[in-house]
């Protein structure tokens, strides 16, 4: 078996006397679909927080790439090869919809102050070159996108503003890309459009690994290889969904211990 | 409108855009002399109504702002033309009038510190309130040099900027540690700091200042002296609204190679989401440094610049209340729009000077011309546009 892309042993993260994360091993393999599920308040966002460096463990590491990732800063785990959504969407709301995505290849870009001041031309071809791969990642991910290129972001329907954010999320041509919760607020259109999206962007880019938080069923049935359940902080299953779904602990941390 | 492959149509356009752009240059020239010049206090109000007039036109009317725009970018050679003419010619109108030139010198001045905030608060949503004491740093770091080693301006001229740049790196650091609000305070802090040194240290004259700052040379010529041009003699003033306007120029042409590289890009997420701005990788903490490095570096530039020109320093030159005025040039005339800063800072340069007849009200009447403004341009006097690629 080859090294997987991600591995996380013993995460445990303590806000005060609450563990958000209690001692989570988690393994994802180039190429493969995993879902993150669990009730509220499981943990769920906090994991990826860890992973990107937001916020440092406090014990456990994180490896991408072989390398030891824990407690790194963002910027250089993402220059690493993982690109993230967010939960509530955060686009660059006054800048338009292609410079949105030319910043997704901020770190495939490397002019600094002094070149900008003095090169001009080789920072504004750099930059036009960045507009034209940006395009071309706005024509491939489907809807209308590439044809707003030029409107605000703010000005964005919903389901666009998130296909935005993984557009933004895929131009800097991720290893591993975490999806957090990408069906929120969607209806079920628009929920059957991001699954078809995903699964579109799998058959491009076979070796991207992807993790995905969500609460949506159809999407965790439809998509995902593997599941993996927190719940309380804790990694309560690791299966494929039909062996999770049966699972009597996963039930009783949805439905409480009275149903089953 | 590209389609159109017929040439009769495209010298049309291209007559129009022309016309647009001489149109409007010259209205604009026309305007600020008028200001200028105007001496009655119903003639300054009378001005300020029009301008008034003017910008609620363009906020009704936004097509036309979008044609003067379009016009200027078809002819840009014409453009050039244009102000190159207007800027070089301007002193001209004002025969041996020092005073307006003082005006003219010192709203340059405030057009380039207001471009060096610009890095921060326009682009980056950083509020800075220590431009005036960069600017301060930029002025004593070069009149000491000049008074105690005899540099010239010249020489003083890249260390003035060096050492304010560091000084920019050294408040940029901790406050990186804020934010918003807090890292106001900090910038105010540090503001307060460096006015307080300055008028406690021995070396740096106290509150008298630094006085007898030598007038720059070149080759041989004297700023001191008359300009000479073409058999026409202008105040010495003149000689400084040149250099003054050679680093307006150098400063535009800084802003705009940051805007237009991935650095100024880069800034505006910072602006827009900063953590968004974090997941797409960039270095937060070095961007926002390196706004403070770059606000530093102009502003001393324009210290050194108006040490030289006043010949005269003192620590109430670079007070907090410099720093505030900066921030509302910069907020009036349109964050992250270069022009805008520039009429914001020329605005608000001559609007005190051509209050004096409300003597006592003078501020209040200040704080009203403003407030309209911003109500009647809420985004800023030219705001922010969406950057363009290519073609």
């Amino acid at each position: 078996m080859d090294e997987p892309v991600l591995r996380s042993l013993g995460l445990t993260i303590r806000f005060g006397g609450l563990v958000a994360l209690d001692q989570v091993d988690l393994e994802v393999r180039a190429g493969e679909i995993v879902a993150v599920i669990g009730p509220n308040g499981a943990g769920k966002s906090t994991l990826f927080n860890i992973i990107t460096g937001v916020y440092g463990p406090t014990e456990g590491r994180v490896w991408f790439d072989g390398k030891d990732i824990t407690g790194r800063p963002t910027h250089e785990i993402v220059a690493r090869g993982i690109a993230r959504t967010f939960q509530a969407s955060r686009l660059f709301a006054d800048l338009s919809v292609l410079d949105n995505v030319v910043l997704g290849l901020h770190t495939r870009t490397t002019t600094n102050v002094l070149e900008a001041m003095l090169l001009p031309g080789r920072s504004r071809r750099e930059l036009a070159r960045a507009a034209a791969t940006a395009e071309g990642i706005l024509e491939q991910i489907g809807g209308n996108l590439f044809e707003q290129r030029k409107r605000r972001a703010s000005e964005l329907a919903q389901a666009d503003r998130r296909r935005l954010e993984i557009a933004r999320a895929l131009a800097s041509q991720p290893k591993l890309l975490l999806l957090d919760e990408p069906t929120a607020g969607m209806d079920d259109n628009d929920t059957d459009a991001l699954i078809e999206d995903v699964r579109k962007l799998k058959a491009d880019r076979s070796d991207m690994a992807i993790v995905v938080v969500e609460h949506d069923m159809r999407l965790v049935a439809a998509l995902p290889e593997r599941v993996v359940v927190l719940d309380y902080g804790r990694k309560i299953a690791d299966a494929d969904f039909d062996t999770v779904r049966r699972d009597p602990r996963v039930q009783e941390a949805y439905l409480g211990s009275s149903a089953s | 409108m590209k389609a159109d492959g017929a040439p009769a149509t495209k010298t049309f356009s291209t007559l129009r855009a022309g016309t647009v752009v001489i149109g409007s240059s010259l209205a604009v020239a026309a305007f600020l002399w008028a200001f200028i010049t105007a001496d009655s206090t119903i003639a300054v109000v009378a001005l300020l109504v029009l301008l008034a007039a003017f910008f609620f036109g363009l906020e009704r009317y936004p097509q036309a702002e979008a044609v003067v725009v379009r016009s200027f970018a078809e002819a840009r050679v014409t453009a050039a033309i244009v102000w190159l003419v207007i800027v070089l010619g301007f002193p001209f109108l004002f025969g041996q009038n020092t005073y307006f030139l003082h005006l003219l010198v010192m709203c340059l001045i405030y057009s380039v510190l207001a471009i060096a905030l610009n890095f921060q608060l326009g682009s980056a949503n950083i509020p800075n309130f220590a431009t005036g004491a960069t600017y301060g740093i930029g002025a004593y770091c070069s009149a000491l040099l000049a008074l105690e080693f005899g540099w010239s301006f010249w020489a003083t001229l890249p260390f003035a900027a060096l050492a304010a740049t560091l000084f920019g790196f050294i408040i940029g650091l901790p406050s990186m540690r804020t934010r918003d609000a807090y890292l106001a305070l900090v910038t105010i802090a540090c503001g307060v700091i460096i006015h307080q040194l300055l008028n406690n240290f021995e070396w740096t004259g106290g509150p008298q200042g630094l006085i007898g700052i030598p007038a720059p040379t070149l080759f041989g010529y004297s700023f001191a002296s008359p300009l000479p041009v073409f058999g026409y003699t202008l105040p010495f003033q003149a000689n400084f609204y040149y250099l003054a306007l050679a680093l307006l120029a150098l400063s535009i042409v800084v802003a705009n190679r940051l805007h237009q590289s991935r650095i100024g890009l880069a800034w505006n997420a910072l602006r827009a989401d900063e953590i968004a701005a974090r997941a797409v990788g960039i270095n937060v903490v070095w961007y926002k440094v390196l706004a403070f490095a770059v606000d530093a570096f102009l502003a001393a530039f324009a210290g050194v610049v108006y040490a030289f020109y006043i010949s005269y320093i003192a620590p109430d030159n670079f007070t907090f209340l410099v720093s505030v005025t900066l921030m509302t040039m910069v907020i009036v005339g349109g964050m992250d729009n270069v022009i805008g800063v520039i009429l914001g800072a020329f605005l608000l340069t001559l609007l005190p000077e051509k209050l004096r007849a409300f003597s006592d009200y003078r501020l209040l009447f200040y704080g009203l011309v403003v407030i309209a403004f911003l109500m009647i341009r809420p985004q800023g006097l030219l705001p922010q546009r969406l950057r363009s690629y290519g073609a």
